[in-house]
């Protein structure tokens, strides 16, 4: 037996007038306007590259390096970059953030690559707190080849943070 | 009274639920997009030049400055970069030891630094030498080359 034409029709207005229900509903409830905010760039300060080696500032903001890269203590200061993330009081989120080797700081034609990106908090179910905001810091590390040309090198990244 | 739905081709069903996916489409579209928020940041670095050895930019002008009475001589120490290669400062990185006539050891602290070209700069300088008054009174400045890194 056929279904009649009017019976087909019914279930598709049925399922637009639910679809229309039921998702704001969702939307109230599960996901109240989730932002998540630049608030402080990245930066890895000065430094000469002598033979290379790497540079890495922390999420608290603190800068280390190996190899032969010498830190300079003038000509920019190093930090961490900075989110604000503002949400469902309570609810959890997981961090998801850039991987190695995709993201290029550039100076013309030259780059360096940016590894081992870390952030405090980090990883999954990281909870919000009952104010519905926190400060998320991110560091990472910066790889400088040997006889990288000097000037200023610039790049940009993004951070994700997922509601389950 | 039977209400009965007016004539519908079995195309106006399709268009009709196509019509909805789209509708869900829109809506969900959103309601995803605030699931997962989205942050971009700036990163930047600056690469200074180091002047290699051996090319005249070097430091002059280096002397003890000021002198202890007594025990290990403590004074400051002026570098003056002069030449240079652009405009950008230079990154000077200091030696762990220098060693003065009389084959004194001297020590510099301050660890690296950007020098201005043209620019003096002063850091601290601890030499370990005999700590008579007399000694101290003889020392004269002395001239020592600083490799730069």
């Amino acid at each position: 037996m056929k279904p009649s034409r009017s019976r087909s029709r019914s279930h598709s207005t049925e399922a637009a007038a639910l679809a229309l229900l039921t998702l704001p509903v969702l939307l109230a409830g599960g996901a109240a306007a989730q932002t998540l905010q630049n608030t402080g760039a990245l930066s890895f300060g000065a430094f000469s590259a002598g033979i290379g080696g790497t540079v890495t500032v922390s999420p608290l903001g603190a800068r280390s390096k190996t190899g032969a890269v010498v830190l300079a203590t003038q000509g920019g200061t190093p930090m961490a970059a900075q989110f604000l993330i503002t949400g469902t009081p309570g609810a959890t989120y997981t961090i998801t953030l850039p991987s190695d080797g995709t993201v290029l700081l550039s100076s013309g034609a030259s780059t360096m690559a940016l590894n081992g990106f870390t952030s405090t908090p980090s990883g999954a179910n990281v909870p919000l707190g009952g104010g519905g905001t926190q400060t998320i810091t991110v560091g990472a590390s910066l790889t400088v080849s040997a006889n990288q040309a000097p000037g200023n090198y610039t790049g940009a990244f993004s951070v994700t943070v997922n509601y389950p | 009274m039977t209400l009965r739905p007016g004539p519908q081709s079995p195309a106006a069903g399709c268009r009709l639920g196509a019509r909805t996916a789209a509708a869900l489409l829109l809506t969900i579209a959103p309601a995803w997009a605030a699931w997962a928020a989205n942050g971009g940041a700036t990163a930047s670095a600056t690469v200074v030049e180091a002047v290699p050895i051996g090319l005249p930019a070097t430091a002059l002008d280096l002397y003890l400055g000021q002198l202890s009475p007594a025990g290990p001589f403590v004074g400051s120490v002026l570098i003056r970069v002069i030449g240079g290669i652009n405009d950008e400062p230079v990154a000077l990185q200091l030696p762990a030891r220098q060693t003065v006539p009389g084959d004194a050891p001297l020590t510099l602290e301050g660890g690296p630094a950007l020098l201005g070209r043209g620019l003096a700069t002063a850091i601290t300088a601890h030499m370990s030498m005999s700590s008579s008054k007399e000694q101290a009174r003889e020392a004269q400045p002395v001239a020592i080359t600083i490799a730069f890194n």
